[in-house]
């Protein structure tokens, strides 16, 4: 009885505990759809095309985490030893880097006289989406890798056994049971780049039009009415795929398990 | 045709070592860590041996001087421990996936029709999470014969199952086997198993072979306690129909 009464009011507690911080994460968000704001004034300020730019470098800067990404996930779940254990810290580093040193980083890489500078990524929206891959790619990369590395070997020396080659193997029956994990990873990887301010703003202060993230901080001291209306069409657009690719839904639609 | 083992293999401390014919149905039986399923993951191509060959009706697998065809090209079905059914694939999507030549719809078409011959269409768009253990092995047998396997591995078929459910299982694997009519290869910890269903014995113990050879000679001459312990009170049951294990002659 002792026992169990010490469980229940360390229960207790650890209820509390969790409900603060789940009021810490809502209640700013709630507090910030509370006020509410002015939408012809963000209209005004260039919402949309914010909007629109903001989008297909997001989709853009996904489709190359994905191409990239989805290699460096299998090999990293496939290796063992030094090498895979130093391309592992490489691959987790943009989750500890600043955002204001990811964007010193890559000015250093792609900006203006530094090495990479002719491919002139500076002058236009590239600079936006490499700092968007920067930032969002562990988030698909290392959840991806995990779901690869639950796979039973033995799962994949009896496909191989009946006739099937690497890539049928890959496509048929890795793909598919990792795509849960591939989609969540997904959407967070793609709303983590569609609000990527930070290094963005280092790397290209000046694009002829700013992706929303930008409107946003640039809207927030003139006018805090467009600012609000801003981010929560963001926050409302980063959110709707999040929920989107993470249901399970979409993943049996796709092929996944059922 | 015959399965020839001629290898060696190290991993982690752990080596194999292999030297024998295997014709028909051969029962790998050995203690827990003999390396039983590594013998297996050797001729189906997932570890690789240090030194050696192994040929399969002729042609060669593995040459460790330069010859180690890939899995898909080794004619060998490996259905390990736990089955290996994709659980995302529904049953026929699990047979078709053996495909070795035609397209998705032929082999779909294929993968029903074995289906029917074994009575199991109506499990056809169940997924292998909605069998019970008996429908699994049976699609997982069904499903290694698709591929037109030249070799079938098993690697300790029964190991899902109640120990009460292995004759029942045992009779069925029998009347499979000989359906089949090609070498398999089938791993095992229970001197049963071999004595029902195998027509040579391969005794390992610690990644050597400690003995071979037909049940009754090795039932009669144990090479190990173990071997011993294993077949102790096999040759009462056997039937009487059986010549007495004395007069089996040394040779094969």
């Amino acid at each position: 009885m002792r026992e169990r009464g010490r469980t229940s009011s360390g229960g207790v507690v650890a209820a509390i505990g969790a409900a603060l911080l789940v009021i810490a994460i809502a209640a700013p968000l709630v507090a910030l759809v509370a006020r509410g704001g002015d939408l012809d004034a963000a209209t005004e300020r260039g919402l949309w095309d914010a909007l629109g730019l903001a989008l297909w470098t997001a989709t853009l800067a996904a489709g190359l985490i994905v191409a990239l990404g989805t290699p460096l996930a299998w090999w990293l779940a496939r290796s063992e030893g030094p090498l895979a254990r130093a391309v592992d810290v490489v691959a987790r580093v943009p989750l500890i880097t600043p955002p204001t040193v990811a964007g010193l980083a890559l000015a250093s890489l792609l900006g203006p006289g530094a090495p990479l500078e002719g491919l002139g990524l500076h002058e236009h929206e590239g600079a936006v989406v490499a700092a968007q891959v920067f930032v969002a790619s562990p988030f698909y990369v290392l959840p991806l890798a995990a779901a690869f590395a639950s796979i039973d070997d033995d799962l994949l020396w009896s496909a191989r056994s009946l006739g099937a080659s690497p890539a049928k193997v890959f496509a048929r029956v890795c793909v598919p049971l990792a795509l849960p994990a591939l989609l969540a990873g997904l959407g967070v990887a793609w709303a983590r780049a569609i609000g990527e301010l930070g290094a963005t703003l280092v790397l290209a202060p000046q694009t002829s039009q700013p992706p929303l993230p930008l409107a946003v901080h640039a809207s927030i001291a003139e006018a805090p009415g467009a600012a609000r209306v801003m981010a929560l069409v963001l926050m409302g657009v980063a959110l709707a795929v999040f929920l989107i690719l993470r249901s399970r839904a979409v993943a049996r639609g796709l092929g996944g398990p059922r | 045709m015959s399965l020839e083992l001629s290898f060696s293999l190290e991993r982690g401390g752990f080596s194999l070592e292999v030297d024998h014919v295997c014709d028909g149905v051969t029962a790998v039986i050995g203690p827990i860590e003999a390396g039983k399923t590594t013998l297996l993951r050797a001729c189906v191509g997932a570890v690789r041996p240090r030194s050696g060959t192994i040929r399969l009706a002729g042609r060669t697998l593995f040459d460790a001087r330069g010859r180690d065809l890939p899995p898909e090209e080794r004619r060998v079905a490996y259905v390990p421990q736990g089955l290996g059914l994709f659980p995302h694939l529904d049953v026929v999507q699990n047979v078709a996936f053996a495909r070795r030549h035609g397209t998705e719809f032929e082999a779909r078409r294929a993968a029903l029709r074995r289906l029917a011959d074994d009575d199991l269409e109506h499990l056809a768009h169940r997924l292998p999470g909605a069998l019970s253990d008996d429908q699994r092995l049976r699609v997982a047998l069904i499903r290694a014969l698709a591929s037109e396997p030249e070799l079938v591995l098993l690697d300790e078929p029964f190991g899902a199952f109640e120990p009460h459910d292995r004759r029942r299982l045992r009779r069925a694997m029998a009347i499979w086997l000989h359906e089949a009519d090609r070498p398999v290869l089938l791993t095992t910890r229970e001197a049963a198993d071999a004595s029902e269903l195998a027509d040579g014995l391969l005794v390992l113990e610690g990644g050597r072979v400690t003995q071979s050879g037909s049940i009754d000679e090795v039932a009669v001459r144990p090479a190990t306690e173990y071997v011993a312990a294993l077949t102790a009170g096999l040759i009462d049951r056997r039937p009487r129909s059986v010549p007495p294990p004395s007069i089996v002659s040394e040779d094969e």
